[in-house]
């Protein structure tokens, strides 16, 4: 499926545009109040920026000094070029601690996840599923997207897309849950559901929001508390973090978090914030035994010396994604990338490729992007960068090469300008009803079937310039 | 070298080579921001720690040492149970508790997890069960309602974690204006001490999701009550 059709699906999809209108706005007037509670809020803006571009800007020795640090403080670091590396440590450890059950206890392994971008990054869902484990998602809204069979929609809430009423249509289903719209109730039909999934599972896997150089330490952040169950409750823990994750000392780590939760949730602080420094130790009552860190590169080391490397300073709050113009009515899916939304546009072209570039299209460049991100990261010139990538590489359909070289023949030369002038003058009026074209002959009645075209002004500004000077 | 050794030595030179040729990366806003104000004094602290925390539907109370155990026995009473997961006698800011709750008719379930099966597996099934969990706390944020949960011996994490309600005891001098503030005023050391548990857990409030169309839900996975009494 195509960009295109993707889009035009998610804008003909009512629920669809039910569930982005009822959250939208309230989103972003959320994230404003809350900002306007940190004091300081510009200055703490820019010290974010300043601490994730020192991180990045000694990605080898920061990384280098938080391996070495987890490694002291008794936990396992996997360094994981790629997607499938990260799956294959994944697997194996989920395999290992299944073979430590105690006798008896049959049945495939059992993943408890936390939520992690990077696991969707990684495709791990279906790795595990393919090697006939079990992996549960036991964020509520990754629950029930993992129900339906799809993948995120929102970095944050990941089933923005759906009304309440489809998620009591798939309770009833899955769980023989009464209809209801009490969303209460449904929240305690899913933490039923999902409190054996947490006693019983072999592996606890999470993602990572900050990793701090200097201790290394993992800061968590949840609200539910799946992701404290899932790195206390089973005997081993993964966690699955991207290597520009990174900020150098705990209190940086307290400045990142007066941003994060802000942008994400519009919350002061998230509900939990987990800071882990390795597996349990002797003498503690609980706690996972062992705990893993699984680094993963896929494309970032390679993005951070490209045109793109400031798109490595997001924090993966979603807050670009909710002011977004486009997002807004389109929503997460259409992007048909894990990352979406005006960071995801420049995040996956960045780590994945060229064939991604074509996501930079769908903006109108407002800027309301940059405006909102908590370490102000310039995507709309990001995105122009992506796009002149799309152009450069060939990508673009035949009609847009024919028509900008049109474009571009009529704008070299003052004669050819002005007979365009005239002639699109003439065009349009000669089209228009009622003072607006309802209709545009092929090619360009793509933009007719949705929304009429100005008439050209009868007289042009040159024209209009030349008669004022010539005024006394 | 191991596998892992020259994997992590690919991946670094990796980044070594991009940081080499990166000229991308923008150049770092020179801010520095203001230093934690000084503390306002202890009961505008309490008040506002109490403030913030009621707006998230924690509830905050101030309990003579005396007072707390037959506080807590009524909870109990309230909630119907009559055992509950706690942090060890010494990790509490109540001396004697432990002795009063259990003369008061109530188990103190043992929250050790073995590490070894089929121990493990008996003794999470069994914790699973109870729905009250009574801690201590190592500092807490007037500014965000938090409260800062060190692991250790004879400091459960399940206590605040798989059990409906939550019920820390915090020492009022363990209250900060801010996490910042904690970090910058309670002695480098304290914090950094803190930071090397093995498990820091941040608290503020109960546990709650917005991931149905954004519709506030309390007690999701963890408990959806929680109560901090402030002992002095």
């Amino acid at each position: 499926m195509t960009f295109q059709t993707r889009i035009t699906k998610a804008l003909n999809n009512p629920t669809l545009q039910i569930a982005l209108d009822r959250n939208s706005e309230r989103r972003i007037t959320g994230r404003n109040a809350v900002f306007a509670t940190l004091p300081d809020a510009e200055a703490v803006r820019d010290r974010g920026r300043a601490i994730r571009i020192e991180a990045l800007s000694h990605l080898d020795q920061y990384l280098d000094q938080f391996a070495t640090n987890v490694e002291a403080r008794g936990g396992h670091v996997h360094w994981a070029a790629d997607a499938a590396e990260a799956r294959e440590v994944v697997l194996r450890l989920a395999r290992e601690s299944a073979a430590r059950r105690p006798g008896g206890q049959s049945g495939p392994p059992i993943v408890a996840k936390g939520k992690s971008m990077v696991s969707e990054e990684i495709e791990l869902n279906h790795a595990l599923e393919a090697a006939g484990m079990k992996a549960v998602e036991t964020d509520l809204g990754e629950f029930i997207v993992q129900l339906r069979g799809e993948t995120p929609s929102h970095l944050i809430t990941p089933a923005v897309h759906l009304r309440r009423e489809d998620v009591s249509d798939l309770f009833h289903q899955q769980f023989g849950m009464e209809q209801t719209l009490d969303v209460a109730q449904m929240t305690a039909v899913a933490r039923a559901e999902l409190r054996r999934t947490f006693f019983t599972a072999d592996l606890g896997l999470s993602g990572v929001n900050f990793g701090v150089a200097e201790t290394g330490t993992m800061a968590l952040v949840t609200n539910e508390g799946n992701g404290r169950l899932c790195t206390t409750v089973p005997r081993v823990h993964v966690a699955l973090m991207g290597i520009e994750r990174l900020v150098p000392t705990l209190v940086d780590l307290e400045v990142m978090m007066r941003l994060l939760p802000r942008s994400a949730t519009a919350q002061k602080l998230s509900t939990y914030v987990s800071l882990l420094s390795g597996p349990r130790r002797p003498g503690e009552p609980d706690g996972p035994e062992e705990l893993h860190v699984v680094l993963l590169d896929n494309g970032r080391s390679r993005a951070l010396g490209g045109e793109l490397a400031e798109s490595l300073l997001c924090i993966r709050c979603g807050a670009c994604l909710n002011v977004c113009p486009v997002f807004r009515e389109i929503g997460g899916h259409a992007y048909g990338a894990v990352y979406g939304g005006p960071i995801g546009s420049v995040v996956s072209p960045a780590l994945f490729g060229s064939e991604f570039d074509e996501l930079a299209n769908a903006s109108s460049l407002c800027g309301a992007c940059r405006d909102v991100c908590p370490v102000r990261i310039d995507i709309p010139t990001m995105l122009l960068t992506v796009r002149a990538q799309y152009v450069e590489t060939g990508q673009p359909p035949a009609w847009m090469k024919i028509g900008m070289t049109g474009w571009g023949w009529a704008m070299a030369g003052t004669t050819r300008y002005r007979l365009a002038q005239k002639f699109a003058a003439l065009g349009t009026r000669l089209l228009a009803q009622g003072g607006r074209v309802r209709r545009l002959p092929p090619p360009l009645d793509a933009w007719t079937r949705r929304r009429d075209f100005p008439v050209f002004a009868s007289r042009t500004f040159r024209d209009r310039w030349r008669e004022r000077r010539q005024k006394p | 070298m191991s596998a892992n050794g020259s994997s992590r030595a690919r991946m670094l030179g990796a980044i070594r080579q991009s940081l080499q040729s990166a000229r991308h990366l923008p150049s770092p806003p020179q801010v520095t921001l203001p230093p934690p104000g000084a503390a306002p004094a202890a009961p505008a602290l309490a008040e506002q720690f109490a403030a913030e925390l009621t707006q998230l539907s924690g509830r905050c109370l101030s309990l003579p040492a005396a007072e707390v155990a037959g506080w807590l026995l009524g909870l109990l009473r309230e909630r119907a149970t009559t055992e509950i997961m706690a942090w060890a006698a010494s990790e509490l800011p109540v001396a004697g508790l432990h002795d009063a709750l259990t003369a008061g008719g109530i188990r103190i379930v043992d929250s050790t997890v073995p590490p070894q099966e089929p121990a493990r597996t008996s003794a999470l099934a069994r914790l699973e069960t109870v729905t009250l969990g009574l801690t201590g706390a190592d500092a807490a944020f007037a500014d965000t309602g938090t409260l800062a949960l060190a692991s250790g011996p004879g400091r459960p994490r399940l206590a605040s974690l798989s059990v409906r309600t939550h019920v820390a005891l915090l020492d009022p001098r363990r209250l900060f204006p801010s996490w910042g503030a904690w970090l910058a005023g309670d002695g480098p050391q304290a914090a950094r001490r803190l930071a090397d548990a093995s498990n820091l857990a941040l608290i503020t409030g109960p546990s709650r999701t917005g991931d149905i169309e954004m519709t506030l839900t309390v007690g999701v996975h963890g408990p959806g009550e929680v109560f901090v009494v402030l002992v002095g």
